[in-house]
């Protein structure tokens, strides 16, 4: 199973739906096949996605579950190397 | 943001050229098509050739089953979900030609299981009864096969479809 935060570049990025749909090719309804997890993207799929977001394909796909944004914005700061005793 | 070069043609049905039912309409017009033959076959089965009334009553029915059950399986067949269940890959995204090639193979698995099925209830009614298919009821089953070969992957990719939101 392959994860992916496509919902939230896209929705980051202002695009709807049939948007990023036209800039990929395929079918807005695939796009929400994606966000739902209920089908996995060929390579090219992923590769052209990540493209469009412009960032790397491991910043939207990852073999591992996503972290909650909460969780990640919410966050402390990691403590700088040597502070701890 | 980089947009990428396109690589196909986009994957949407020529509205021109086909019937764009929606997914419920699709859907009706499949168990319309299929409910419809299935019923004219039945009843045809057990017609007889005496004369009588009630005879020409249940003839007045099939005829019309078989004339609603083909309408609705060329409307079927002129539609959206038709185009993506026999579209080539250029033509359709990667998940349609999944989705299309699941399709069929699940029609395929429908008409061998109605196949077998009836060899096998053919083959009982000949030991048990001594009854062996005229001409006419072979000729009425694969008029069923035909149109229900024809129009299963358009009818099983509208009842696949999870609508607008995808």
């Amino acid at each position: 199973m392959i994860s992916n935060r496509i919902q939230i570049f896209r929705t980051d990025r202002g695009l709807s739906r049939k948007e990023l749909a036209a800039l990929v090719d395929v079918n807005p309804q695939t796009i929400g096949f994606l966000e739902r997890g209920s089908y996995t993207p060929s390579v090219e799929l992923a590769l052209q996605l990540a493209r469009v977001f412009g960032v790397s394909v491991e910043a939207v796909f990852s073999l591992e579950p996503f972290p909650p944004l909460a969780a990640q914005i919410g966050a402390p700061a990691s403590p700088p190397k040597g502070d701890t005793p | 943001m980089n947009a990428p070069a396109p690589s196909k043609a986009p994957s949407k049905a020529p509205s021109t050229a086909y019937l764009n039912f929606s997914r419920n309409t699709a859907r009706a017009l499949s168990v319309g098509a299929l409910g419809s033959l299935s019923l004219w076959f039945a009843l045809k089965f057990l017609l007889t050739e005496e004369p009588g009334p009630q005879q020409a009553v249940l003839q007045i029915a099939a005829g019309v089953l078989s004339l609603a059950g083909m309408v609705a399986s060329v409307l079927l067949f002129l539609s959206t979900y038709s185009f993506r269940a026999n579209a080539p890959d250029a033509q359709i995204d990667e998940r349609e030609v999944v989705e299309r090639n699941r399709a069929y193979f699940r029609a395929y698995q429908t008409l061998v299981f109605v196949l077998l099925l009836a060899y096998i209830v053919a083959e009982v009614l000949e030991k048990a009864f001594g009854w062996v298919p005229t001409r006419g009821v072979v000729a009425n089953f694969l008029t069923l096969l035909i149109f229900a070969a024809l129009t299963l992957p358009a009818a099983i990719l509208a009842w696949w479809d999870a609508g607008d939101e995808g």
